[in-house]
């Protein structure tokens, strides 16, 4: 497996480092279609927690939604491991770093597990409560990981 | 946030994009308040999505992506404040001081 260190000279980590706006460009990616994910995802999440959306039920919204929450996710995931790879060392020694994509890889599995089972099912409303409860709290640990990585960097 | 680095803000160009960004994002709410927000179970019955309601979305949204970009801008540069301190500060004081360092390198 290659160390940080080995991947500190790459393709992408020379466009983004040596090009003026290039780090700029990719973060306005990774957090323009992250805001679609959480925000297609905090749709169903809302009618799960029996917030908003009384006449429609959590199936349908997951039906008309999952589209842009999957290309969101995608293209997040795509702009995020290239601004990796403008400074690996940096990333994968931060602690803030590493609590953001562990919290990212367990949204990702439950938000296509357990949310996706339960939002497209018709379970009692304390199970949906809970389970919108800890879908935000997951998708909130993501953003407030994601905040930190950079302003302690 | 803004009391923390109010000048550099301030003179922030991208920080002054957001904030024009986001009156407009008011504007567009008024301009399409009548015709598509003040109504909405009417755009549930139409058979299909009214233009009009297509315009507000896209700009809606046009605005909203633009406003993340420019937020994430603001850290990207930093407004030369000591330059515009410096044009900040009376052209007489410049004058009084260019006059004092002649007229005291004539003096023999």
């Amino acid at each position: 497996m290659a160390s940080p260190a080995l991947l500190q000279s790459n393709a992408i980590a020379d466009l983004l480092n040596n090009t003026e706006w290039g780090f700029a460009v990719a973060e306005c990616f990774h957090i323009v279609f992250f805001g679609v994910a959480i925000g297609t995802i905090m749709i169903v999440d809302l009618r799960l927690l029996g917030l908003a959306f009384p006449r429609t039920t959590s199936a349908k919204l997951l039906q008309d939604t999952w589209v842009y929450t999957l290309i969101g996710l995608a293209v997040t995931v795509l702009a995020g491991m290239a601004l990796f790879l403008s400074d690996p060392r940096m990333y994968y020694l931060s602690q803030w770093f590493r609590f953001k994509a562990t919290a990212l890889l367990v949204a990702i599995l439950y938000n296509y597990t357990v949310h996706y089972k339960v939002a497209s099912s018709s379970s009692s409303t304390g199970v949906c409560v809970v389970v919108g409860a800890i879908s935000v709290l997951l998708w909130v640990s993501v953003v407030t990981g994601g905040l930190f990585v950079g302003l302690l960097a | 946030m803004f009391g923390s680095k109010a000048e550099e803000y301030y003179y922030n160009a991208f920080f002054r994009t957001k904030l024009i960004l986001l009156a407009l994002v008011l504007v567009q709410e008024l301009v399409f308040y009548r015709s598509v927000y003040a109504n909405p179970a009417a755009l549930d019955q139409a058979p299909t999505v009214p233009g009009n309601a297509k315009l507000a979305a896209a700009i809606s949204l046009l605005l909203w992506i633009s406003i993340a970009c420019c937020g994430r801008g603001i850290g990207y540069i930093e407004p030369p404040l000591d330059k515009i301190h410096a044009q900040m500060l009376p052209r007489s004081t410049y004058e009084g001081e260019i006059t004092i360092c002649c007229s005291s390198k004539q003096t023999p």
